[in-house]
């Protein structure tokens, strides 16, 4: 804490989240935000939203507001062994106020490693050797299904910065709530969830590059969740790739 | 480039060389050929040549391109050999021509600033090639993908980008001599600004502030704490400044940037000096609680003038802040009242309504660069790295000076020139104020 050498402890007003578990849980429950459970959150995308970044792009999924820049191609670390393809380095991190109570905002190395694993297939590595890609995310605000979108904004960030790649990666979770399978989760239906599962794909070519599946779920719940997510993911393919043809035709009219 | 492993050919023409310099040494930029300037700056990047000698050792894969852009777009003539071992490459060169230095015409590239349009970038450089006899071989791969005519517009506008690259001082002091900045912005002009309140949904107060392409996103997150015993009827309030990596090339993830603590604490000193807020505005139970306001700033984007637009945008959600209704209940914690049982519960209420800060004064802030003789009002990073000398002005909208910063830098600021600072910095106040007093005013309508 600035100018304090010791801070006193602090406890935030705000009640603990104790009484949304069991309405969750009743027969007929309906979305806290009042979705259907197959529907998915209104999607905003922007491109080039860091100057200083070679590519950037930002987010909105309901609450959760992402940011990611990409730097480079640019110099390896010094300690890295020579390498013919490139490297691609991926860092997540939360700012304190993205929670409802303030947190550290500290980094999370857990989204990073899967992040890195998510785009890492996607991405032309051959295109850039000796050198270094670095996807920086910041999660402005938190309010459910962090990953899916910090990955689907990286993606268009990388698009953005004209690194080559096979195809946009989208990504997009399911829950499983007692019976039911509600998509695009948000905080509250995640801390009460059963089971989750995540795909990030990529939609044109019809490749997974990436599936976590997490709790209890049976098989054909599994292939549900699974056609779910690929439908959600060829939609939001979609909207990433409109964006990118906005912002290259926004381009082209300033430049002409 | 042609690979070659024996040094004897650059030394068979270095003696020619350097005669050659002591003769031109009172005209050394109009004289020396155009390789020796670019060696000699090449120098003073950090690479580890020594001025005029003929060796370039490129130690990062950047300055071998940079060198080979330069070389391309000035059509050098002359050899050129790449020797590779295992770390380093060394380029070797001789340059048998003179040719004259790059006069990227200001008064064009003004235009094309103005007109954005690139056609006005015609040729900016022409080389003038003399002893013809000396030029043996060229760079042959080089000097076939600047032809002249091939690619026009091209070549010239690289040439300035490449002047730019490798020459920073000299090209801003070609713009300034202009009384222009690169950016097309008059010298004391500062960018475009706008203010945006209640950015963060889940915060108490937020703004997000945009300064040309700076930009920093403020949310303010109300805790509660027990007061400490020397002022048991003060809240506090912690401000913290945060540079992620998203924000500059330069922000490495966890490597934090110098600037990070330096701007939390200059940013705490101003507000806490300035007398903005009554601390015992955030007291709640006198002795028992009080608040505890987290300001944390995020710079989303470091485009120069990062302290006037961090502070800006501390004050603009300070302006924001709604202090939540809140009740103490039985076990003595401050809980929020929520509408539906805030009644019925036998809580008693502390802080009934939900309620602004008065805020007495509000700092604002005006950095300048100082260069020579120059003023320049709201640097952008591209200034700040070629120029050393700020100066951080922070006066209270009615005129009071609250702090001024001058991190050491080359430039004696004088009398004068701390008067002009403050004077535009004044001006700048008040341009600054009528923009949050918009913002205020657009959210109370909502």
């Amino acid at each position: 804490m600035a100018g304090k050498s010791a801070t006193p402890a602090t406890y935030s007003p705000s009640p603990t989240t104790g009484k949304t578990k069991s309405t969750l849980l009743k027969e007929n429950w309906i979305r806290p935000d009042a979705r259907g459970f197959h529907q998915c959150r209104p999607a905003f995308f922007r491109t080039g939203a860091v100057n200083a970044a070679s590519g950037s792009a930002y987010a909105e999924f309901g609450n959760t507001k992402v940011i990611v820049s990409v730097f480079g191609p640019r110099e390896s670390k010094k300690a890295m062994l020579y390498s013919d393809s490139g490297r691609l380095n991926c860092n997540v991190s939360y700012t304190t106020f993205s929670t409802p109570v303030r947190g550290q905002g500290s980094d999370h190395k857990e989204y990073s490693s899967m992040l890195h694993k998510a785009l890492e297939g996607a991405i032309i590595l051959e295109s850039f050797p000796k050198t270094t890609v670095d996807v920086f995310a910041l999660v402005l605000e938190s309010s459910g299904s962090d990953l899916p979108v910090v990955i689907s904004v990286a993606s268009l960030a990388l698009a953005d910065a004209g690194i080559l790649m096979y195809d946009l990666v989208a990504a997009v979770s399911v829950s499983c709530i007692g019976k039911s399978l509600v998509i695009d989760p948000i905080s509250e239906e995640e801390n009460c969830q059963d089971g989750s599962l995540m795909i990030t794909c990529m939609p044109s070519r019809y490749e997974i590059t990436q599936l976590t599946v997490t709790g209890e779920w049976s098989t054909p719940k599994i292939n549900e969740g699974m056609q779910l997510c690929l439908d959600a993911c060829a939609k939001l393919a979609k909207i990433m790739r409109s964006c990118l043809k906005e912002s290259a035709s926004d381009a082209q009219d300033e430049s002409s | 480039m042609k690979k070659k492993n024996s040094k004897q050919s650059k030394q068979a023409t270095q003696p020619k060389q350097s005669s050659e310099a002591s003769q031109s040494k009172q005209s050394i930029q109009s004289e020396f050929s155009l390789l020796s300037i670019i060696i000699s700056e090449y120098a003073s990047l950090q690479c580890c040549i020594p001025p005029w000698r003929g060796i370039c050792k490129i130690r990062r894969d950047d300055d071998c391109y940079d060198f080979a852009a330069y070389a391309c777009t000035n059509q050098l003539e002359g050899e050129m050999f790449v020797e590779y071992d295992v770390t380093d490459i060394e380029v070797l060169i001789r340059s048998p021509s003179r040719l004259t230095k790059p006069e990227p015409a200001i008064n064009q590239h003004k235009n094309k600033i103005k007109s954005h349009s690139s056609k006005n970038l015609t040729k900016t450089t022409e080389p003038r090639r003399r002893s013809e006899s000396r030029h043996r071989k060229t760079l042959s791969s080089l000097k076939r993908m600047s032809l002249p005519n091939a690619t026009e517009d091209l070549s010239s506008e690289m040439e300035v980008d490449a002047f730019r690259r490798l020459f920073p001082l000299r090209y801003f002091e070609r713009h300034l001599a202009e009384s222009i900045r690169p950016d097309g912005r008059p010298l004391k002009e500062a960018r475009e600004t706008s203010i945006f309140l209640g950015a963060v949904a889940s915060a108490n107060g937020s703004a997000l502030v945009k300064i040309g392409s700076t930009t920093m996103l403020t949310a303010i997150k109300m805790e509660v704490m027990t007061p400490s015993l020397e002022s048991p009827d003060e809240g506090c309030l912690a401000i913290d400044f945060h540079m992620p990596s998203i924000c500059s090339p330069i922000v490495r993830p966890g490597r934090p940037a110098e600037a990070e603590p330096v701007l939390s604490k200059q940013l705490s000193d101003t507000i806490s000096s300035s007398g903005m807020i009554d601390l015992k505005e955030l007291s709640l139970v006198g002795g028992k609680a009080a608040w505890m306001a987290y300001l944390d700033i995020y710079c989303l984007d470091a485009d120069g003038a990062l302290f006037d637009a961090a502070l800006l945008s501390a004050v603009a959600s300070l302006s924001h802040l709604q202090i939540p209704a809140v009740a103490m209940n039985d076990d003595g914690k401050i809980v929020l009242m929520s509408e539906e049982d805030g009644q019925k519960q036998t809580t008693e209420q502390v802080n009934k309504e939900k309620r602004k800060l008065t805020l007495k004064s509000i700092p604002l802030s005006l950095t300048c660069i100082l260069h020579k003789n120059y003023i320049l009002a709201d640097p952008t990073a591209e200034e700040e790295s070629i120029i050393e000398t700020h100066v951080t002005i922070v006066l209270d909208t009615s005129g009071q000076l609250i702090s001024l910063y001058k991190p050491g830098g080359p430039v004696l600021a004088f009398t004068s020139a701390i008067q002009d600072c403050v004077a535009l910095t004044r001006q700048r106040v008040k341009e600054l104020k009528s923009f949050l007093d918009q913002a205020n005013s657009a959210m109370e309508v909502e």
